[in-house]
């Protein structure tokens, strides 16, 4: 297993590049959207790839080893990242793995008991699929407005009510959920968190159709589901805490992530440009664009090496900047290549839901990055307010 | 702290208190005030000026990220005077001059005692042959394009005073080119890349300086100014344009680090990263400028208010050097020949 190599990171590495080398063909891509890029072909897909990470030893990079993870240091971690990126392979905690191996193990360290790491951090290494039952039809950005009701029935949580936007449910074994358990408190502090099982009775789940044509996110409905008091993490009253811990989850190496896939696409599309002979590559404000397109890339590069490794000050205030940035910086640059694409651009070839893509589908995929996770008009208020001092 | 943090908030605490905006507008409408020469004399004085050179010349030896450091916080400060062309010929003299040249000119530099002026751009035909700095008669050093590679010169002490160009900035001055410079040396091949790269770095890190005393000073006002019963900084409308400008400081930040880090390691990559570095900073800062004057209102259009000082400042720097579609263009250039040889422009040390 490459992971028994981490106490050496040049032989990590170089062990790293060879497997990323040989895993998959270097046609893999090609070859499954020449087959329609089905979505249930792309399913299996990606659960045949975290079999192969699996074997690696490289699932839950970050988490402790005691806790069941790899337990890798923030370099080694960076640099998996950096290969994963640098081979075009999917990344290691992307798609449908996302929840789980991200904000499962976030919320877990933050507020759960010893019982339920026990009973549900193993799983994640077996290829458990969560998904997140935070936004519903009334509560996006005002997430706190949630009207899902958890009313307490003995030893159980009846819950009743619609949940939205919450990625591959319908693949997901577990869902994260805030549901408001107490009506009359002020909004924030009436919400609890709970882990609902997805095949209890009462959970109905409907795929939506995204623009990008594929099926990622879901509607919930959810009818008098019976979820056990024992599921409850951190305190009654007390989940807004514990979803902000979740939030922040997203912050750090899948920031990382973003900006070094779009480093090896940037550049791959100019080697690519020319070896094609692109027209563009003749046209001055074309040339202008890239450039700028690289520093200004390069620039977000260097602000996330700065929150890595900064716990400090830098820590509060550039993960606001750098969702801003660096989903701008996926909006920015396929718009850049719609443009140069002309007409061809404008047919629909069928494409993987992953960035490097058709311009098109890379552009419309890069709403739903400026859009969750607190979106950019959030992130702008919060850096106006907090960092600012503007006044409320 | 560094040396280089402890040497800074020193630098902010003396232009807060000789740099104020009283000061400024006094030099501005020429009210008998040389704030500008008294600057220069105690920047070597207290031993800024020295920043660059080494410890053998008589510096402070923090090199070019020392030298990006006072450009900014002078910006910062709108502080008038030829500070960026002593920085870069000082760089440009320690590396490249012969040692009893710069013997001659180094010291004179650091203290002050004598200015500098370097061609305000390298793009050929865009300049007109104007300089940026201050030419004094009998003792400023001038860079100058020689008939293929720059020459050092000093101004000569008699005969027809060089021409003043009035910019629309009055922090800085342009000049045409001395008629009859005493050259001193002819500098060897290499030195006009990295003379070009020191003077994308420092007036990148000048314009950068600018935003951030520009947007502060917008910060400020938007908490105070009132209308409609609250402070108009509680608008959402505004607030946002001021997270983005915030974020625009932020990158601007990182890509100078980026172009200070390149210029240390690598030749190709310092040209290519200082000038980009110039060109996207600087087009930031005019988008900046012109936000925060119209976020001020009415009162930042007058002459009273630093609004156009910044503004003036931040757009003669957008034009120096060269201009940023040049730069751009110079960039794709260096992009492409790197892609082609399988190289990259992106390796950020760890």
């Amino acid at each position: 297993m490459i992971i028994d190599l981490a106490h050496d990171p040049a032989a990590f590495r170089a062990a790293l590049r060879q497997w990323l080398g040989k895993v998959l063909a270097p046609g893999w891509r090609e070859d499954m959207e020449s087959k329609g890029g089905g979505e249930d072909d792309y399913i299996a897909f990606q659960r045949w790839w975290f079999g192969e990470c699996r074997k690696q030893g490289l699932i839950l990079p970050d988490l402790p080893a005691e806790l069941g993870g790899a337990g890798l240091s923030l370099a080694l971690q960076m640099m998996v990242v950096e290969e994963f990126a640098r081979a075009g392979v999917p990344p290691l905690k992307g798609g449908m793995y996302t929840v789980a191996h991200t904000h499962v193990p976030a919320t877990m360290l933050h507020a759960a008991s010893e019982e339920q790491r026990a009973a549900y951090l193993p799983g994640l290494i077996e290829g458990d699929v969560w998904c997140q039952g935070f936004s519903e039809p009334g509560a996006g950005s005002d997430l706190a407005a949630l009207r899902t009701r958890a009313v307490r029935e003995g030893d159980h949580f009846v819950i009743n009510g619609q949940k939205l936007w919450s990625s591959f449910a319908a693949q997901a074994k577990y869902c994260l959920l805030l549901a408001r358990t107490d009506p009359d408190a002020p909004k924030h502090k009436g919400i609890s968190y709970m882990i609902m099982d997805m095949a209890s009775e009462g959970v109905e789940v409907r795929p939506i159709k995204q623009a990008t044509g594929h099926y990622e996110f879901c509607e919930l409905f959810l009818t008098d589901v019976r979820v056990p008091a024992a599921n409850l993490i951190g305190a009654e009253n007390a989940g807004w805490a514990t979803a902000q811990a979740t939030l922040a989850a997203e912050r750090g190496v899948l920031a990382f992530e973003r900006v070094e896939r779009a480093r090896r696409e940037l550049e791959l599309y100019l080697a690519r440009a020319r070896e094609a002979g692109a027209p563009w590559l003749r046209r001055e404000a074309d040339r202008a664009e890239y450039a700028a397109l690289v520093a200004r890339l390069q620039a977000i590069r260097r602000m996330v090496r700065r929150l890595l490794a900064d716990e400090g000050e830098g820590a509060s205030r550039l993960p606001a900047f750098i969702k801003l940035l660096s989903t701008q910086f996926g909006q920015v640059y396929s718009d850049f290549r719609i443009r140069v694409a002309g007409l061809s651009g404008q047919i629909d070839r069928p494409s993987l839901p992953l960035s490097g893509s058709e311009p098109l589908h890379d552009y419309l995929n890069s709403f739903g990055d400026t859009i969750s996770a607190g979106s950019n008009e959030i992130m702008r208020n919060l850096i106006a307010e907090r960092m600012l001092g503007l006044p409320r | 702290m560094d040396d280089l943090e402890i040497l800074k908030a020193s630098i902010q605490q003396v232009l807060a208190q000789d740099c104020d905006a009283r000061s400024l507008h006094r030099y501005v409408d020429e009210q008998g005030s040389d704030l500008a020469g008294n600057l220069r004399l105690q920047a070597g004085e207290l031993g800024w000026l020295g920043i660059g050179p080494t410890d053998d010349a008589g510096g402070l030896g923090l090199g070019l990220p020392g030298a990006a450091m006072l450009a900014r916080e002078l910006g910062k400060r709108l502080a008038p005077g030829p500070f960026v062309p002593v920085l870069v010929c000082l760089q440009v003299i320690e590396r490249f001059a012969p040692r009893e040249i710069s013997e001659r000119l180094l010291g004179g530099l650091m203290s002050g005692e004598r200015s500098a002026a370097i061609p305000a751009s390298f793009d050929a035909g865009e300049s007109g042959g104007l300089l940026l700095g201050d030419i004094e008669q009998g003792g400023s050093v001038v860079l100058l394009p020689g008939e293929k590679d720059l020459v050092l010169a000093t101004a000569r002490g008699a005969g027809e005073p060089v021409q003043q160009r009035e910019a629309w900035d009055r922090t800085r001055a342009l000049w045409d080119t001395p008629a009859d410079p005493e050259v001193l040396c002819v500098l060897p091949d290499g030195a006009a890349h990295y003379i070009e790269m020191c003077a994308s770095l420092l007036i990148a890190a000048d314009t950068l300086g600018a935003m951030e005393g520009l947007f502060d000073l917008t910060v400020d006002f938007l908490k105070q100014r009132e209308q409609f019963g609250r402070a108009i900084g509680s608008f959402q409308a505004l607030k946002h344009r001021m997270a983005d400008l915030a974020v625009q400081i932020e990158l601007a930040d990182c890509l100078l680090e980026q172009a200070l880090e390149a210029a240390h390691t690598d030749n190709e990559g310092g040209l290519f990263w200082s000038g980009m570095c110039k060109a996207e900073v600087s087009d930031a800062a005019a988008f900046l400028a012109g936000e925060c004057l119209q976020l001020h209102g009415a009162i930042g259009f007058t002459w009273e208010h630093n609004c156009h000082l910044y503004l003036k400042r931040i757009r003669l720097n957008q034009a120096l050097v060269r201009s940023n579609d040049a730069l751009r263009q110079a960039g794709f250039g260096a992009l492409e020949a790197a892609s082609s040889d399988g190289r990259s422009l992106m390796e950020i040390g760890q």
